[in-house]
């Protein structure tokens, strides 16, 4: 296993660069190509038009065609000037969801470290549906801006039940939202990708714009958590 | 039941087709509704609108009309409608179109079931119950269940509608691509659950195209004993520009549709994508058709939520129950019970299945525990990390009920008896949640001591069982062993009552060989003797412990005896190298090499961190297993140190000073998690050592601390790294999961006297959880205090919403637990 992509996958348990000996290393490496081996990410996007309209409380993102109306600074900011904006979602499905449970009943250490390798997996899942979210908006001559997850700034997970409903993530990839806004399976992620007539700026990501910064113990042991400048 | 026609009747009977709509959906979008937009709705706003579209579907000749009512729960509706008024108003609509029949449509909740998800069982029935009484009182001729992807939520709605509703059910499944639902159920497991749980048809909707569907239809035939239902979607669906298109014409969806008439189905419809034009091409299909007869097989069949367990009509083939979840004889199983320790009886289940186990033997029964609760609790978890079926074993009739009640597949129920009471009290409970059931050869004069009698009884069984509506192929007979040395005369009766019984009766046997070494030396020889000859008297579900490797060379062997090993290959490819154990080697006499200890002349010590031993010297080798996670070698070294240490000098002055090693090497950045936790699983086995060798040395009891995820939240390995932690370190802990409720945190304070709560949650709309809790706890149970961890938290926020405690991670938990017993804080 090569010891970048494993420090990759390992950054969720806050690896930067731990010595690792034996047995722990062949272990590690051993569950890493399981998951590897046993999960596959799926997923799905959809376009809508988009427009940010002006409130008696404020301004809020409507998508049109659907009920969804994003609310909160930060989402406002992302959308402002897209004329369109994709819905995505990924995830392993139910069974990571089992295979981990199983893991936990015998071996924790186990269930830490398949969990990053599917945590990293949804990335990677993500990367690779955003990418042909960009290549949609390029046949159409739209410009893409990195995805905005519910979850960052003030972009408020109460959302997740209508995001996923209006996507159809429920119907087609059998993702379940509880009544406190996570995503079951829990290796699942939902976002948007605003879609601009011209170049748009940066997304405001990284630790600096993150909620959780100032507790943040991934962020403590020195690495991130989302995944390193993607390759072009 | 009521049957509104004799055209309805000859349906359920298999004799006639009958022709459903197409999709509501994608007509209601052309409609101009919008994407979360709440349809059902319109039956109250633009009735017109959806008599027109049913109008359509009459018109292009279909015979049922589904009302718009799909997501027509209190869950989904909220405050915009009530259920009641939703259905009435929908099967107006519905009725006026004309149709000859208006079904009622019922989806999934919405919400996914616990164990994977939060809503209990019971929430999901009394959301199906209430849209069951609204369509009692609507007028409806049917009920159709339907896209149900959780094998479970459909047995929710199949019990909740045949007990408030007196209407046929039709329950249809969705499968993805890869042949399963998302929840991993396949089209064998729900065609056995559900003909079990008593629908009029069932089968499959939505997802894939006609084509895809005949191949899952195919494959529930055999198994259905009722007619098989398909409505398929125009194709797979794609996104442009926001729209959802489906690429099948109504031609080429008529064209495969065939393959589903080919296949069985006699019940069909149109799904996603379809409009009154794809109907009209099936209504030509199925005119003048007459279906074939019904392609059920009888064979004895079990299923849990992802896998079926069948064993074809006539067929010798064998299914090995383990039965190791059983507290008679185990103590360490008692004692998990006891203190609600799941996770021992989660291993026993996962090992049982890693060994070859087909079916799994629950049994909870332990005088002092609430049976029922455990037994549900139990079936819950398990079938939450295994997939085999479960056979619920319990002479207690409310256990029973509510295990199998919200078992997801057709459970085995163990046991009735020919004794009357018995009968009566089990058999409808076995009817009713769609089980299959163990009779035992025993009345209430005992057990008889002949072939002949125990024949009689059999039968006495069998016949009652269908006179409950169970069928003689969901019935197994256990002609109970008794011990060769007390009854030696009876073994050949009992073998001669199980080939009586197969032969005659046309059951199932099952039967636990162990019973019959009893009070004998070498057990295991005899135990597998007497399996061997069972098997070949016609014995096809064995009671074993499937971790011994002797039983699993007998069923190997015997897989290969009656052909259900076709052409050997497993028993090749598995024994091929193997050695014999009756095969001794020449050189057997040789003495093993001394063993070396694992540091002499090691290179990882170079990787051991810096920090500084707090042990003797002769902790050096347990201190670098632990430091490595080496826990293979641990029991070795442990037990090796018991040799010259008290139990408590090896905790206190070994175990726990490492413990607090790791920690400090945790908290300062060097070792990363899961470097901690592999530390903590070789400490672990060591302490299990100990507790097995001097019981006495853990009573000593540090101190007992109940951990919780709060309510709302399902993330759990933040707590249960704690736990492992806190074990570790000698603490009593109580784990009551994930998603407790605050009474249920104060309720097991005060039953096991607690003092000290560690609550954790991960996310900030969980946190309120944990507010909620602490309030609580401090009203009801002021004695206690409350430490708290998890992403979100920090020291502040921990006091603000009236934490004792607040903790980082673990090893800061561990430090706390430690410092309150101590009596340093709190």
């Amino acid at each position: 296993m090569d010891d970048a992509k494993r420090a990759e996958i390992l950054r969720y348990l806050g690896f930067s660069g731990h010595t690792l000996q034996e047995p722990l290393k062949s272990r590690i490496d051993r569950v890493i190509e399981d998951c590897l081996g046993e999960q596959k990410p799926h997923g799905m996007y959809a376009v809508y038009p988009v427009s940010v309209e002006e409130y008696d409380d404020g301004p809020a993102v409507v998508l049109g065609g659907t009920t969804l109306v994003f609310r909160g600074e930060s989402i406002v900011e992302y959308m402002r000037g897209a004329s369109h904006c994709a819905l995505m979602a990924v995830t392993l499905g139910l069974v990571s969801e089992r295979r981990l449970r199983s893991l936990a009943a015998s071996s924790l250490t186990d269930e830490a470290v398949y969990s990053c390798v599917c945590s990293d997996l949804v990335e990677c899942g993500a990367d690779k549906l955003e990418a042909q979210v960009v290549a949609y908006a390029r046949e159409r001559g739209l410009f893409a801006k990195e995805r905005y997850c519910p979850g960052f700034g003030d972009f408020s997970l109460d959302i997740q039940a209508d995001f996923v409903r209006v996507l159809g993530a429920d119907k087609h990839l059998g993702i379940y939202v509880t009544p406190a806004g996570f995503l079951v399976p829990s290796k699942s992620m939902t976002a948007v990708v605003g879609l601009f007539g011209d170049v748009p700026g940066q997304a405001r990501l990284g630790c600096v714009h993150c909620a959780c910064r100032d507790y943040c113990l991934i962020r403590e042991s020195g690495t991130v958590c989302y995944r390193r400048p993607r390759d072009a | 039941m009521r049957v509104k026609d004799r055209h309805l009747q000859q349906v359920l009977d298999g004799q006639a087709y009958l022709l459903f709509d197409g999709a509501m959906g994608t007509m209601m979008q052309a409609a101009g509704l919008l994407a979360g937009e709440l349809p059902e709705l319109l039956n109250l706003t633009e009735p017109q609108k959806i008599t027109q579209i049913h109008r359509a579907y009459v018109e292009a000749g279909s015979q049922v009309v589904t009302t718009n009512t799909f997501g027509a729960n209190s869950l989904k509706l909220g405050d915009a409608a009530s259920v009641d008024e939703v259905f009435a108003a929908a099967v107006k609509c519905a009725r006026e179109s004309g149709a000859r029949y208006v079904a009622a449509d019922v989806g999934p909740t919405g919400a996914l079931l616990a164990p994977m998800g939060t809503m209990d069982f019971e929430e999901a029935y009394d959301l199906f119950a209430e849209q069951a009484r609204a369509i009692q009182a609507s007028g409806a001729d049917l009920v159709i269940i339907e896209t149900m992807a959780d094998l479970l939520e459909a047995k929710a709605a199949v019990l909740a509608v045949r007990e408030h509703c007196d209407l046929p059910v039709f329950a249809t499944m969705t499968f993805g691509e890869d042949g399963r639902t998302f929840l991993g159920t396949t089209p064998e497991v729900a065609a056995i659950t559900l003909s079990a749980l008593g629908v009029q048809a069932l089968g499959i909707n939505c997802s894939l195209g006609p084509d895809a569907l005949a191949g899952l239809a195919r494959r529930m035939a055999p198994l259905s004993r009722v007619p098989l239902m398909v409505q398929a979607n125009a194709g797979l669906p794609r996104v442009e520009d926001g729209v959802t298109v489906f690429d099948i014409s109504p031609d080429d969806y008529a064209q495969a549709a065939r393959a589903l008439l080919d296949a069985g189905v006699t019940v069909i419809g149109g799904c996603c994508g379809t409009n009154p034009e794809y109907i009209s091409r099936l209504a030509e299909l199925v005119d003048g058709r007459v279906p074939a007869p019904c392609a059920y097989e009888g064979a004895f069949a079990l299923s849990s939520s992802q896998r079926a367990l069948v064993l074809d009509a006539g067929s010798a083939q064998i299914a090995v129950v383990g039965e190791r979840i059983n507290p008679t004889g185990k103590p360490k199983l008692q004692e998990a019970l006891r203190s609600g320790n799941m996770d021992y009886l989660l291993n026993e289940a996962i090992e049982q299945q890693e060994n070859g186990a087909d079916l799994l033997d629950v049994n909870v029964g332990l005088p002092e525990i609430d049976e029922p609760a455990v037994m549900a609790q139990a079936v819950d978890l398990i079938q939450g990390v295994c997939p085999l079926p479960l056979q619920v074993d319990s002479g207690d009739p409310q256990a029973i009920e509510r295990a199998t009640r919200r078992y997801s597949g057709k459970a085995l129920v163990n046991s009735v008896s020919a004794k009357r009471e018995v009968l009566d009290a089990i058999l409808p409970i076995v009817k009713r949640n769609g089980c299959a059931v163990v009779g035992l050869t025993l009345d209430e004069q005992g057990i008889p001591p002949t072939a002949d009698e125990r024949f009689e009884l059999a039968r006495r069984i069998v016949q009652a069982a269908e006179e409950h509506g169970i069928p003689r192929e969901d019935v197994v007979i256990d002609c109970l062993a008794m011990s060769a040395s007390t009854n030696q005369s009876q073994v050949v009766e009992i073998l001669r009552a199980i080939s009586r019984v197969k032969r005659e009766l046309g059951v199932r046997t099952m039967l636990g060989v162990s019973n019959i070494s009893f009070g004998l030396p070498q057990r295991d020889l005899l135990n597998s003797t007497f399996l061997a000859s069972a098997i070949g008297a016609g014995l096809d579900l064995p009671i074993i412990n499937p971790k011994s490797e002797r039983y699993r060379d007998v069923i190997a062997a015997t897989r290969v005896l009656n052909g259900q090993d076709e052409g050997s290959t497993g028993f090749i490819a598995d024994y091929a190298q193997w050695e014999d154990p009756y095969k001794v080697p020449v050189l057997a006499a040789a003495v093993p090499a001394e063993k070396q200890p694992a540091t002499e002349g090691d290179d990882d010590d170079d990787d051991l961190p810096e920090s500084v031993s707090r042990v003797p010297e002769d902790g050096a080798e347990v201190r670098h297993l632990v430091l490595t996670g080496r826990k293979g070698q641990m029991e070795e070294e442990t037990r090796r140190l018991l040799q010259t240490h008290d139990p408590l000098d090896l905790i206190n002055g070994y175990f726990i000073p490492i413990l607090d090693e790791v920690g400090e090497l945790f908290e300062s950045g060097e070792f990363f998690l899961p470097q901690l936790m592999a530390s903590a699983e070789a400490v672990k086995v060591g302490f299990d050592i100990v507790k097995e060798l001097a019981p006495a040395a853990e009573g000593e009891g540090k101190g007992r601390i109940i951990v919780a995820t709060v309510k709302g939240d399902i993330h759990d390995i933040g707590k249960n790294i704690v736990k492992m932690l806190l074990e570790n370190y000698g603490f009593d802990v109580i784990d009551l999961g994930r998603d407790v409720d605050p009474e249920r945190v104060v309720q097991a304070v005060r039953e096991h006297d607690v003092r000290l709560v560690g609550l954790s949650a991960l996310m900030t709309t969980t946190v309120r959880g944990m507010e909620e809790t602490i309030q609580v706890l401090r009203e009801q149970a002021p004695q206690c205090r409350v430490m708290v961890g998890g992403a979100v938290l920090n020291e502040e926020y921990a006091k603000m919403i009236g934490s004792d405690f607040y903790s980082r991670d673990a090893a800061g938990a561990a430090t706390i637990a430690q410092r309150f017993f101590a009596g340093e804080i709190g």
